[in-house]
């Protein structure tokens, strides 16, 4: 039965390791609240564009200045960004669930942990 | 987030401090609900007063005299010269010429999808504070409960 010091020392450190994890996890979901707040303003305007004639004049804002666009080519652009945007999307998720599982683990690293420390402390008490 | 029913069986058997924290989080999410519902009332209501200006360009005459701004704070006069046509922002940076009729039409849709989210949300906050009145009412329960067994226990 190992002391219960290098156990409370166990636990600390899987306890900031744990933190870290919750700071990154916190991170990637903002990420994904503001991407997928992008994809659905991209999904709304390929709406719009599909739904004009195709002799419409589109012009899409560079800078400052408004450049005439096909709307054609306006179309393929704004299907590839959502495209891309949902591949981001996508990519993100699997970040975010790979990084539960390993706070899962964590937790219940800790929580072994937690029971060895019990373990010791009613040890130490009875001996 | 389970639904309301399968909180209600288990909330008897959470101890104090997970019932403070549910409480803790739903007060949380029903901020946040309230802030974003806001925020879509905000924008609808930005929507219709975009769409009524449309009209009224529309009932407009050419050569109509406008005060044009140039900033939020310089003003200059000058003459409306197109009454039908419009270039309406339909995001990202995408603008689209329409007519009047259009436009208004571009409008409505943008305030109608705005008004059924803005439903799903106020539903959702409903469920959360009647949630939340629950996960109350058995934290006050249990407080008072353990409250008691305490007092007793210090008489004994």
């Amino acid at each position: 039965m190992a002391d219960p010091e290098s156990i409370k020392k166990a636990l600390q450190k899987e306890m900031s390791v744990y933190q870290t994890l919750q700071q990154e996890l916190s991170k990637f979901v903002k990420t994904r609240t503001e991407l997928s707040a992008r994809a659905n303003e991209t999904d709304i305007v390929l709406e719009e564009l599909k739904l004009l004639d195709d002799d419409a004049n589109v012009f899409k804002s560079v800078g400052p200045v408004l450049v005439r666009q096909d709307l054609v080519e306006a179309r393929s652009n704004v299907t590839n960004r959502l495209e891309f945007i949902k591949k981001d999307l996508e990519r993100l998720d699997g970040q975010i669930k790979s990084l539960e599982g390993r706070m899962m683990e964590r937790e219940k690293e800790m929580m072994k942990l937690q029971g060895k420390l019990r373990a010791a402390g009613g040890s130490g008490a009875s001996a | 987030m389970p639904p309301a029913a399968a909180e209600t069986v288990k909330l008897d058997s959470l101890s104090l401090q997970q019932l403070n924290q549910a409480r803790q989080d739903l007060n949380q999410e029903i901020e946040r609900l309230g802030q974003g519902g806001r925020q879509l009332q905000r924008a609808a209501e930005m929507f219709e007063a975009t769409k009524k200006s449309v009209e009224k360009l529309g009932a407009s005459k050419k050569g109509q005299s406008i005060m044009l701004p140039l900033t939020s704070s310089l003003y200059v006069s000058g003459e409306v010269d197109d009454v039908e046509k419009v270039l309406v922002d339909v995001g990202t940076g995408y603008f689209v010429e329409m007519s009047i009729s259009d436009a208004c039409a571009y409008y409505d849709r943008r305030i109608a999808s705005l008004v059924d989210n803005i439903g799903t949300v106020s539903n959702t906050l409903r469920q959360r504070q009647q949630g939340l009145m629950q996960v109350q009412a058995v934290f006050q329960e249990k407080l008072m409960a353990a409250q008691a067994q305490a007092a007793a226990q210090a008489r004994a």
